[in-house]
Protein backbone atom coordinates (compact mmCIF):
# COMPACT_ATOMS: atom_id res chain seq x y z
CA UNK A 1 0.00 0.00 0.00
CA UNK A 2 1.53 3.42 -0.59
CA UNK A 3 2.31 6.13 1.53
CA UNK A 4 -1.15 8.30 0.81
CA UNK A 5 -3.59 5.21 1.24
CA UNK A 6 -2.13 4.76 4.39
CA UNK A 7 -2.16 8.06 5.70
CA UNK A 8 -5.96 7.97 4.91
CA UNK A 9 -6.31 4.83 6.41
CA UNK A 10 -4.70 6.27 9.66
CA UNK A 11 -7.42 8.80 9.77
CA UNK A 12 -8.63 8.35 13.21
CA UNK A 13 -12.87 8.59 14.12
CA UNK A 14 -13.13 11.63 15.88
CA UNK A 15 -14.35 11.49 19.29
CA UNK A 16 -18.52 12.23 19.75
CA UNK A 17 -18.75 15.57 22.41
CA UNK A 18 -21.95 16.05 23.78
CA UNK A 19 -23.35 18.83 21.73
CA UNK A 20 -25.44 20.05 24.21
CA UNK A 21 -22.86 21.00 26.64
CA UNK A 22 -20.71 22.29 24.20
CA UNK A 23 -23.36 24.94 22.82
CA UNK A 24 -23.86 26.22 26.30
CA UNK A 25 -20.19 26.12 26.98
CA UNK A 26 -20.08 28.54 23.47
CA UNK A 27 -22.82 30.55 24.27
CA UNK A 28 -21.19 31.48 28.09
CA UNK A 29 -17.75 32.12 26.59
CA UNK A 30 -19.51 34.81 23.70
CA UNK A 31 -22.09 36.00 26.82
CA UNK A 32 -18.25 36.59 28.75
CA UNK A 33 -16.56 38.17 25.41
CA UNK A 34 -19.24 40.73 25.35
CA UNK A 35 -19.16 41.39 28.91
CA UNK A 36 -15.50 42.06 28.86
CA UNK A 37 -16.05 44.00 25.18
CA UNK A 38 -18.31 46.61 27.13
CA UNK A 39 -15.90 46.70 30.12
CA UNK A 40 -12.94 47.47 28.41
CA UNK A 41 -14.97 49.99 24.97
CA UNK A 42 -17.27 51.98 27.35
CA UNK A 43 -14.79 53.51 29.74
CA UNK A 44 -15.71 56.33 27.43
CA UNK A 45 -17.43 59.03 30.56
CA UNK A 46 -14.20 60.11 32.81
CA UNK A 47 -14.84 61.83 35.52
CA UNK A 48 -14.75 65.56 35.48
CA UNK A 49 -12.95 67.48 38.65
CA UNK A 50 -13.81 70.78 37.27
CA UNK A 51 -17.20 71.01 37.77
CA UNK A 52 -19.99 72.19 40.31
CA UNK A 53 -19.63 70.54 43.64
CA UNK A 54 -22.98 69.08 43.80
CA UNK A 55 -22.81 67.15 40.52
CA UNK A 56 -18.91 65.95 40.98
CA UNK A 57 -20.85 64.10 44.33
CA UNK A 58 -22.92 62.70 41.62
CA UNK A 59 -20.59 61.55 39.09
CA UNK A 60 -17.78 60.76 41.67
CA UNK A 61 -20.14 58.35 44.20
CA UNK A 62 -21.90 56.81 40.67
CA UNK A 63 -18.40 56.36 38.90
CA UNK A 64 -16.97 54.19 42.19
CA UNK A 65 -19.95 51.87 41.56
CA UNK A 66 -21.43 52.92 44.94
CA UNK A 67 -24.54 54.17 45.50
CA UNK A 68 -26.24 53.46 48.80
CA UNK A 69 -30.16 53.43 49.14
CA UNK A 70 -30.24 56.96 51.24
CA UNK A 71 -27.69 58.69 48.62
CA UNK A 72 -29.47 57.16 45.47
CA UNK A 73 -32.35 59.40 46.98
CA UNK A 74 -30.64 62.26 47.04
CA UNK A 75 -28.89 61.97 44.02
CA UNK A 76 -32.14 62.21 42.59
CA UNK A 77 -33.12 65.37 43.92
CA UNK A 78 -30.23 66.79 42.32
CA UNK A 79 -30.13 67.86 38.57
CA UNK A 80 -27.29 67.24 36.42
CA UNK A 81 -25.98 70.37 35.93
CA UNK A 82 -24.84 71.06 32.19
CA UNK A 83 -25.89 68.04 31.37
CA UNK A 84 -24.08 64.32 31.43
CA UNK A 85 -22.08 64.98 28.07
CA UNK A 86 -20.84 68.29 30.20
CA UNK A 87 -20.80 66.52 33.67
CA UNK A 88 -19.48 62.83 33.11
CA UNK A 89 -18.56 62.57 29.37
CA UNK A 90 -14.69 62.21 27.93
CA UNK A 91 -12.82 64.84 26.84
CA UNK A 92 -14.13 65.50 22.97
CA UNK A 93 -17.64 65.32 24.35
CA UNK A 94 -17.36 67.58 27.08
CA UNK A 95 -15.26 70.06 24.25
CA UNK A 96 -18.51 70.34 22.38
CA UNK A 97 -20.32 70.63 25.21
CA UNK A 98 -19.03 73.67 25.80
CA UNK A 99 -18.64 74.64 22.65
CA UNK A 100 -22.46 73.87 22.31
CA UNK A 101 -22.54 71.90 19.49
CA UNK A 102 -24.68 69.42 20.70
CA UNK A 103 -27.93 68.67 19.61
CA UNK A 104 -30.92 68.78 22.04
CA UNK A 105 -33.25 65.91 20.66
CA UNK A 106 -35.38 65.17 23.50
CA UNK A 107 -37.13 62.77 22.65
CA UNK A 108 -39.60 59.99 24.56
CA UNK A 109 -41.33 57.10 24.32
CA UNK A 110 -43.60 55.32 27.05
CA UNK A 111 -44.84 51.88 26.95
CA UNK A 112 -46.05 50.15 30.28
CA UNK A 113 -44.93 53.10 32.78
CA UNK A 114 -41.28 52.64 31.72
CA UNK A 115 -39.71 55.48 29.61
CA UNK A 116 -37.15 55.76 27.35
CA UNK A 117 -35.69 59.34 26.33
CA UNK A 118 -32.45 60.26 24.01
CA UNK A 119 -31.75 63.79 25.17
CA UNK A 120 -28.44 65.12 23.46
CA UNK A 121 -26.18 63.86 21.04
CA UNK A 122 -23.31 64.83 18.80
CA UNK A 123 -22.59 63.25 15.63
CA UNK A 124 -18.98 64.09 14.07
CA UNK A 125 -18.30 61.90 11.34
CA UNK A 126 -16.83 59.11 13.15
CA UNK A 127 -19.39 58.16 16.36
CA UNK A 128 -22.88 58.99 17.56
CA UNK A 129 -22.81 59.99 21.44
CA UNK A 130 -26.15 59.98 23.09
CA UNK A 131 -27.45 60.80 26.44
CA UNK A 132 -29.99 57.70 27.00
CA UNK A 133 -32.14 57.72 29.86
CA UNK A 134 -34.62 55.22 31.58
CA UNK A 135 -37.17 55.98 33.80
CA UNK A 136 -40.28 54.08 35.43
CA UNK A 137 -44.02 55.60 36.22
CA UNK A 138 -43.84 54.98 39.89
CA UNK A 139 -40.91 57.17 40.66
CA UNK A 140 -38.24 54.84 41.48
CA UNK A 141 -36.19 54.91 38.24
CA UNK A 142 -34.16 52.00 39.01
CA UNK A 143 -30.52 51.67 37.41
CA UNK A 144 -29.65 51.54 34.13
CA UNK A 145 -27.88 48.33 35.05
CA UNK A 146 -30.73 46.30 35.68
CA UNK A 147 -32.13 46.63 31.82
CA UNK A 148 -28.92 46.31 30.33
CA UNK A 149 -28.31 42.71 32.85
CA UNK A 150 -31.58 41.54 31.68
CA UNK A 151 -32.42 42.24 28.59
CA UNK A 152 -28.55 40.67 27.79
CA UNK A 153 -29.77 38.15 29.70
CA UNK A 154 -32.65 37.49 27.94
CA UNK A 155 -30.87 37.76 24.61
CA UNK A 156 -27.89 35.31 25.65
CA UNK A 157 -30.84 32.66 26.69
CA UNK A 158 -33.06 33.08 23.53
CA UNK A 159 -29.84 32.12 21.57
CA UNK A 160 -28.94 29.31 23.49
CA UNK A 161 -32.19 28.10 22.58
CA UNK A 162 -31.73 28.44 18.62
CA UNK A 163 -34.07 31.67 18.49
CA UNK A 164 -33.20 34.40 16.95
CA UNK A 165 -33.64 37.85 19.45
CA UNK A 166 -33.67 41.10 18.44
CA UNK A 167 -30.59 43.31 19.16
CA UNK A 168 -31.07 44.86 22.65
CA UNK A 169 -29.87 48.23 20.45
CA UNK A 170 -30.32 48.45 17.23
CA UNK A 171 -29.61 52.07 15.01
CA UNK A 172 -30.77 52.56 11.52
CA UNK A 173 -30.31 55.56 9.15
CA UNK A 174 -32.68 56.66 6.82
CA UNK A 175 -33.96 52.98 7.64
CA UNK A 176 -31.17 51.10 6.60
CA UNK A 177 -29.88 48.78 9.71
CA UNK A 178 -26.42 49.82 10.29
CA UNK A 179 -23.60 47.88 11.30
CA UNK A 180 -22.16 49.22 14.61
CA UNK A 181 -20.60 48.57 17.61
CA UNK A 182 -22.42 49.95 21.04
CA UNK A 183 -20.79 51.70 23.96
CA UNK A 184 -22.52 52.27 27.12
CA UNK A 185 -20.52 54.30 29.38
CA UNK A 186 -20.46 51.76 31.99
CA UNK A 187 -19.01 54.25 34.85
CA UNK A 188 -22.17 56.00 35.12
CA UNK A 189 -24.79 53.41 34.52
CA UNK A 190 -25.90 52.89 37.96
CA UNK A 191 -27.70 55.45 37.78
CA UNK A 192 -30.87 55.82 35.32
CA UNK A 193 -29.19 57.70 32.67
CA UNK A 194 -25.82 56.90 31.00
CA UNK A 195 -23.62 57.85 27.45
CA UNK A 196 -24.40 55.63 24.53
CA UNK A 197 -21.73 55.63 21.94
CA UNK A 198 -22.25 53.92 18.35
CA UNK A 199 -19.87 53.42 16.30
CA UNK A 200 -19.26 51.76 12.80
CA UNK A 201 -18.52 47.94 13.51
CA UNK A 202 -14.54 47.81 11.22
CA UNK A 203 -15.09 44.18 10.84
CA UNK A 204 -18.34 44.69 8.62
CA UNK A 205 -17.92 47.85 7.13
CA UNK A 206 -14.24 47.83 6.29
CA UNK A 207 -13.56 51.53 7.83
CA UNK A 208 -13.95 53.29 11.17
CA UNK A 209 -16.48 55.67 9.72
CA UNK A 210 -19.60 56.12 8.90
CA UNK A 211 -20.59 56.53 5.24
CA UNK A 212 -23.16 58.53 6.09
CA UNK A 213 -24.54 62.47 4.61
CA UNK A 214 -24.35 65.39 6.57
CA UNK A 215 -27.86 64.91 7.78
CA UNK A 216 -29.98 61.72 7.92
CA UNK A 217 -33.03 60.30 9.91
CA UNK A 218 -31.58 57.89 13.15
CA UNK A 219 -33.64 55.79 14.45
CA UNK A 220 -33.03 53.85 17.99
CA UNK A 221 -34.57 50.17 18.65
CA UNK A 222 -34.64 49.21 22.09
CA UNK A 223 -35.40 46.16 23.44
CA UNK A 224 -36.54 45.98 27.10
CA UNK A 225 -36.43 42.48 28.62
CA UNK A 226 -38.01 43.80 31.85
CA UNK A 227 -41.20 44.36 30.61
CA UNK A 228 -40.83 42.34 27.78
CA UNK A 229 -41.34 45.62 25.14
CA UNK A 230 -39.87 47.23 22.16
CA UNK A 231 -39.02 51.28 22.05
CA UNK A 232 -38.19 53.08 18.95
CA UNK A 233 -36.59 56.46 18.92
CA UNK A 234 -36.47 58.21 15.92
CA UNK A 235 -34.79 61.94 15.52
CA UNK A 236 -33.12 63.74 12.49
CA UNK A 237 -29.30 64.35 13.19
CA UNK A 238 -26.96 66.45 11.32
CA UNK A 239 -23.15 66.11 11.59
CA UNK A 240 -22.03 69.07 13.56
CA UNK A 241 -17.90 69.49 13.88
CA UNK A 242 -16.11 72.87 12.57
CA UNK A 243 -12.61 70.77 13.22
CA UNK A 244 -12.35 67.76 10.56
CA UNK A 245 -8.62 67.25 9.82
CA UNK A 246 -7.34 63.38 8.09
CA UNK A 247 -3.96 62.74 8.18
CA UNK A 248 -2.21 59.20 6.98
CA UNK A 249 0.87 57.66 6.53
CA UNK A 250 2.86 58.51 3.31
CA UNK A 251 3.88 54.80 3.21
CA UNK A 252 4.40 51.48 5.40
CA UNK A 253 6.79 50.62 7.58
CA UNK A 254 7.92 47.13 7.98
CA UNK A 255 8.43 44.81 10.94
CA UNK A 256 8.86 41.19 10.79
CA UNK A 257 6.27 39.03 8.28
CA UNK A 258 3.95 42.79 8.03
CA UNK A 259 4.07 45.76 6.80
CA UNK A 260 2.14 48.85 9.41
CA UNK A 261 0.57 51.87 7.71
CA UNK A 262 -1.83 54.80 9.57
CA UNK A 263 -4.55 54.28 6.90
CA UNK A 264 -6.09 57.10 8.67
CA UNK A 265 -6.08 59.41 11.11
CA UNK A 266 -9.12 61.67 11.90
CA UNK A 267 -9.29 64.75 14.19
CA UNK A 268 -12.54 66.71 15.21
CA UNK A 269 -13.36 68.56 18.55
CA UNK A 270 -15.04 65.67 20.32
CA UNK A 271 -12.58 63.03 18.63
CA UNK A 272 -9.31 61.88 17.77
CA UNK A 273 -9.45 58.06 16.24
CA UNK A 274 -6.26 56.46 14.11
CA UNK A 275 -7.02 53.80 11.85
CA UNK A 276 -3.74 51.19 11.59
CA UNK A 277 -3.55 49.20 8.56
CA UNK A 278 -1.11 46.03 8.96
CA UNK A 279 -0.34 44.12 5.53
CA UNK A 280 0.74 40.24 6.41
CA UNK A 281 3.05 38.12 4.26
CA UNK A 282 1.32 35.39 5.49
CA UNK A 283 -2.22 35.30 7.29
CA UNK A 284 -1.40 32.79 10.07
CA UNK A 285 -0.16 35.39 12.77
CA UNK A 286 -2.37 38.03 11.64
CA UNK A 287 -5.13 38.19 14.52
CA UNK A 288 -2.70 36.86 17.03
CA UNK A 289 -0.35 40.02 16.13
CA UNK A 290 -2.64 42.69 15.29
CA UNK A 291 -4.75 41.97 18.72
CA UNK A 292 -1.56 42.79 20.91
CA UNK A 293 0.20 45.78 19.24
CA UNK A 294 -0.63 48.79 21.67
CA UNK A 295 -0.20 52.04 20.59
CA UNK A 296 0.96 55.61 21.87
CA UNK A 297 0.22 58.98 20.07
CA UNK A 298 1.77 62.23 21.82
CA UNK A 299 2.24 65.57 20.87
CA UNK A 300 5.06 68.12 20.05
CA UNK A 301 4.83 68.88 23.68
CA UNK A 302 5.59 64.85 24.45
CA UNK A 303 1.80 64.51 26.19
CA UNK A 304 0.70 60.98 25.78
CA UNK A 305 -3.52 60.88 24.19
CA UNK A 306 -5.94 58.93 26.47
CA UNK A 307 -6.74 55.92 24.99
CA UNK A 308 -11.09 55.78 25.22
CA UNK A 309 -11.65 52.56 23.41
CA UNK A 310 -10.33 50.38 19.83
CA UNK A 311 -11.52 47.60 18.24
CA UNK A 312 -9.76 45.11 15.45
CA UNK A 313 -10.87 43.00 12.53
CA UNK A 314 -9.30 40.93 9.93
CA UNK A 315 -9.22 42.96 6.67
CA UNK A 316 -11.24 42.59 3.47
CA UNK A 317 -8.41 40.93 1.27
CA UNK A 318 -7.49 38.05 3.79
CA UNK A 319 -4.01 39.40 4.57
CA UNK A 320 -4.67 42.38 6.49
CA UNK A 321 -5.93 43.27 9.71
CA UNK A 322 -7.03 46.59 10.83
CA UNK A 323 -6.73 48.30 14.53
CA UNK A 324 -9.04 51.17 15.26
CA UNK A 325 -8.04 53.54 18.03
CA UNK A 326 -10.25 55.70 19.61
CA UNK A 327 -8.23 58.55 22.18
CA UNK A 328 -9.24 61.90 23.79
CA UNK A 329 -8.65 64.93 21.52
CA UNK A 330 -6.13 66.63 23.23
CA UNK A 331 -6.41 70.07 24.62
CA UNK A 332 -4.99 72.04 21.79
CA UNK A 333 -4.46 70.95 18.01
CA UNK A 334 -1.22 69.40 18.04
CA UNK A 335 1.52 70.46 15.16
CA UNK A 336 3.00 66.87 15.05
CA UNK A 337 1.54 63.42 16.06
CA UNK A 338 4.14 60.98 17.01
CA UNK A 339 2.91 57.20 16.80
CA UNK A 340 5.02 54.97 18.90
CA UNK A 341 3.53 51.14 18.47
CA UNK A 342 4.45 48.77 21.06
CA UNK A 343 4.16 45.22 22.58
CA UNK A 344 3.24 44.35 25.96
CA UNK A 345 5.79 42.20 27.83
CA UNK A 346 5.69 41.13 31.65
CA UNK A 347 3.73 44.53 31.97
CA UNK A 348 5.93 46.52 30.46
CA UNK A 349 5.59 48.28 27.35
CA UNK A 350 7.89 47.14 24.39
CA UNK A 351 8.00 49.89 21.54
CA UNK A 352 8.75 48.77 18.00
CA UNK A 353 11.33 51.91 16.71
CA UNK A 354 11.14 50.70 13.26
CA UNK A 355 7.38 50.91 13.54
CA UNK A 356 7.03 54.57 14.32
CA UNK A 357 5.50 57.07 12.43
CA UNK A 358 5.35 61.08 12.64
CA UNK A 359 2.67 62.98 11.45
CA UNK A 360 2.20 66.44 10.65
CA UNK A 361 -0.90 68.23 11.83
CA UNK A 362 -0.09 71.58 9.84
CA UNK B 1 -29.97 32.14 7.62
CA UNK B 2 -29.50 34.09 10.99
CA UNK B 3 -26.34 34.03 12.53
CA UNK B 4 -27.49 32.60 15.58
CA UNK B 5 -28.70 29.53 13.52
CA UNK B 6 -25.77 29.21 11.14
CA UNK B 7 -23.94 28.81 14.47
CA UNK B 8 -26.31 26.07 16.14
CA UNK B 9 -26.00 24.07 12.50
CA UNK B 10 -21.71 24.36 12.03
CA UNK B 11 -21.60 23.40 15.64
CA UNK B 12 -23.62 20.28 14.77
CA UNK B 13 -21.95 19.74 11.87
CA UNK B 14 -18.00 20.69 12.57
CA UNK B 15 -17.48 20.67 16.28
CA UNK B 16 -16.10 17.04 16.57
CA UNK B 17 -14.22 17.36 13.39
CA UNK B 18 -12.77 20.61 14.40
CA UNK B 19 -11.72 19.33 17.89
CA UNK B 20 -9.66 17.01 16.02
CA UNK B 21 -7.78 19.86 14.22
CA UNK B 22 -7.19 21.77 17.25
CA UNK B 23 -5.94 18.74 19.13
CA UNK B 24 -3.45 18.18 16.58
CA UNK B 25 -1.99 21.75 17.04
CA UNK B 26 -2.33 21.78 20.81
CA UNK B 27 -2.05 18.28 21.95
CA UNK B 28 -4.22 18.34 25.12
CA UNK B 29 -7.92 17.43 24.89
CA UNK B 30 -9.33 20.40 27.02
CA UNK B 31 -7.37 22.97 25.66
CA UNK B 32 -8.37 21.74 22.14
CA UNK B 33 -11.95 22.05 23.05
CA UNK B 34 -11.62 25.48 24.85
CA UNK B 35 -9.72 26.27 21.79
CA UNK B 36 -12.81 25.26 19.14
CA UNK B 37 -15.20 26.63 21.34
CA UNK B 38 -13.59 30.20 21.65
CA UNK B 39 -12.91 29.77 17.81
CA UNK B 40 -16.81 29.44 17.76
CA UNK B 41 -17.12 32.67 19.81
CA UNK B 42 -14.50 34.79 16.61
CA UNK B 43 -16.98 33.14 14.04
CA UNK B 44 -20.07 34.24 15.47
CA UNK B 45 -18.54 38.02 15.98
CA UNK B 46 -16.87 38.04 12.62
CA UNK B 47 -19.56 35.97 10.22
CA UNK B 48 -19.75 38.94 7.86
CA UNK B 49 -16.41 38.16 7.30
CA UNK B 50 -17.07 34.73 6.01
CA UNK B 51 -16.95 35.28 1.67
CA UNK B 52 -17.93 31.51 0.58
CA UNK B 53 -21.33 30.48 2.60
CA UNK B 54 -21.28 27.55 0.75
CA UNK B 55 -18.25 25.79 1.87
CA UNK B 56 -17.44 27.59 5.98
CA UNK B 57 -15.47 25.02 7.43
CA UNK B 58 -11.50 25.87 5.90
CA UNK B 59 -12.97 29.46 7.40
CA UNK B 60 -13.62 28.25 10.98
CA UNK B 61 -10.58 25.85 10.59
CA UNK B 62 -8.42 29.28 9.91
CA UNK B 63 -10.09 30.62 12.86
CA UNK B 64 -9.37 27.30 14.96
CA UNK B 65 -5.71 27.25 14.02
CA UNK B 66 -5.44 30.78 15.30
CA UNK B 67 -6.85 29.90 18.34
CA UNK B 68 -4.54 27.56 18.97
CA UNK B 69 -1.76 29.27 18.12
CA UNK B 70 -3.07 32.05 20.71
CA UNK B 71 -3.04 29.22 23.38
CA UNK B 72 0.05 27.49 22.98
CA UNK B 73 1.71 31.59 22.71
CA UNK B 74 -0.17 32.05 26.27
CA UNK B 75 0.60 29.07 27.40
CA UNK B 76 4.31 29.78 26.82
CA UNK B 77 4.15 33.69 28.10
CA UNK B 78 2.58 31.97 31.65
CA UNK B 79 5.26 29.51 32.06
CA UNK B 80 7.88 31.66 31.24
CA UNK B 81 6.01 34.34 33.91
CA UNK B 82 5.75 31.49 36.21
CA UNK B 83 2.24 30.97 36.02
CA UNK B 84 1.68 27.21 35.49
CA UNK B 85 4.19 24.60 36.28
CA UNK B 86 7.08 23.54 33.57
CA UNK B 87 5.44 20.58 31.32
CA UNK B 88 4.97 20.22 28.12
CA UNK B 89 2.06 21.72 26.44
CA UNK B 90 1.38 18.27 24.82
CA UNK B 91 -0.56 15.72 26.77
CA UNK B 92 1.95 12.05 26.94
CA UNK B 93 -0.93 10.16 25.86
CA UNK B 94 -2.62 10.46 22.42
CA UNK B 95 -6.36 10.23 22.67
CA UNK B 96 -6.97 9.80 18.97
CA UNK B 97 -4.50 6.93 18.50
CA UNK B 98 -6.55 4.14 19.25
CA UNK B 99 -9.20 5.35 16.85
CA UNK B 100 -6.70 5.03 13.91
CA UNK B 101 -6.71 2.12 11.78
CA UNK B 102 -3.26 2.48 11.03
CA UNK B 103 -1.64 3.74 14.37
CA UNK B 104 1.80 3.41 12.86
CA UNK B 105 0.96 6.13 10.15
CA UNK B 106 -0.88 8.25 12.61
CA UNK B 107 2.23 8.30 15.21
CA UNK B 108 4.81 8.96 12.67
CA UNK B 109 2.18 12.00 11.31
CA UNK B 110 1.91 13.11 15.36
CA UNK B 111 5.75 13.22 15.46
CA UNK B 112 6.26 15.54 12.43
CA UNK B 113 6.62 18.91 13.11
CA UNK B 114 3.77 20.77 13.12
CA UNK B 115 4.25 22.61 9.96
CA UNK B 116 4.48 19.15 8.14
CA UNK B 117 1.62 17.82 10.22
CA UNK B 118 -0.56 20.34 9.71
CA UNK B 119 -0.78 20.02 5.42
CA UNK B 120 -1.25 16.08 6.05
CA UNK B 121 -3.95 16.34 8.29
CA UNK B 122 -5.70 19.12 6.49
CA UNK B 123 -5.38 17.42 2.75
CA UNK B 124 -6.05 13.72 3.64
CA UNK B 125 -8.29 13.31 6.88
CA UNK B 126 -10.24 16.81 6.39
CA UNK B 127 -10.52 15.99 2.33
CA UNK B 128 -9.74 20.02 2.15
CA UNK B 129 -7.92 20.85 -1.47
CA UNK B 130 -4.47 22.79 -1.64
CA UNK B 131 -6.26 25.93 -1.78
CA UNK B 132 -8.61 25.33 1.18
CA UNK B 133 -5.32 24.43 3.15
CA UNK B 134 -3.31 27.04 2.01
CA UNK B 135 -6.26 29.61 3.37
CA UNK B 136 -6.24 27.69 6.51
CA UNK B 137 -2.82 27.87 6.89
CA UNK B 138 -2.59 31.84 6.33
CA UNK B 139 0.32 30.56 3.35
CA UNK B 140 0.87 30.75 -0.20
CA UNK B 141 -0.63 27.55 -2.19
CA UNK B 142 3.23 27.38 -3.42
CA UNK B 143 4.44 26.51 0.27
CA UNK B 144 1.38 24.43 1.09
CA UNK B 145 1.88 22.14 -1.66
CA UNK B 146 5.72 22.36 -0.48
CA UNK B 147 5.34 21.59 2.92
CA UNK B 148 2.67 18.41 2.10
CA UNK B 149 5.08 17.32 0.24
CA UNK B 150 8.18 18.10 2.41
CA UNK B 151 5.37 16.55 5.32
CA UNK B 152 4.81 13.17 3.02
CA UNK B 153 8.81 12.57 2.45
CA UNK B 154 9.33 12.60 6.22
CA UNK B 155 6.68 10.55 6.93
CA UNK B 156 7.85 8.28 4.56
CA UNK B 157 11.44 8.12 6.13
CA UNK B 158 9.95 7.55 9.23
CA UNK B 159 8.11 4.51 7.69
CA UNK B 160 11.26 3.11 6.26
CA UNK B 161 13.77 3.06 9.12
CA UNK B 162 10.70 1.46 11.42
CA UNK B 163 10.49 -1.15 8.48
CA UNK B 164 14.18 -1.79 9.20
CA UNK B 165 13.57 -1.58 12.87
CA UNK B 166 11.22 -4.59 12.83
CA UNK B 167 13.12 -6.77 13.85
CA UNK B 168 11.73 -7.28 17.78
CA UNK B 169 12.06 -3.76 18.43
CA UNK B 170 8.99 -1.48 18.63
CA UNK B 171 8.84 2.41 17.45
CA UNK B 172 8.35 3.86 20.99
CA UNK B 173 11.68 3.03 22.12
CA UNK B 174 13.32 3.58 18.77
CA UNK B 175 14.59 7.15 17.17
CA UNK B 176 11.12 8.24 15.68
CA UNK B 177 9.21 8.04 19.25
CA UNK B 178 6.52 6.08 16.93
CA UNK B 179 4.46 3.68 19.17
CA UNK B 180 4.14 -0.02 17.71
CA UNK B 181 1.07 -0.90 15.28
Amino acid sequence: MNVESRIRQAKPAYLRANSDQAAEAVWDKLQQRETALVQKRSRISRVSIAVAAAAAVIICLIGSGFVSPIMASALKQLPLIGGLFGQAGDAGLQTVAEQGMIQNVNTSVTHNGVTFTISDMMYDGTRISMVLTRETSDGNNPPLKKWVDKSTDTYIAALKKGETPSDVIEVRANGEKLAVSRHLASDIMHHNSSILTIQPDVGVTGSSSFDLPEQFEFEVKIQDATINQEFKLGFPVTKTTNQYIVLASEKAKSHGDYDMSISKLEMTEATMQMEVRLDFKAGQEMEAIGDHLGYDVLNERGELATLLGGSSAEGTDEKSYVNVLLFEPFKELPKTLFVKPYVQENKEKVYIKELEFTLSVQ
Amino acid sequence: MEIDKQLKEWMELYYDRLCYVAYSYVRDRSRAEDAVQEAFVNAYLKVRQLKDKDRPYPWLVRIVINQCLNTIRNHKREKLAGHVPERSIASTEDVYMERSRDREVYAGIMSLEAKFRMPIILYYFEDMSVKEMAYALGIGEGAAKTRLARGRKQLENLLRRGDSDECGESYSSGKTGLSPR
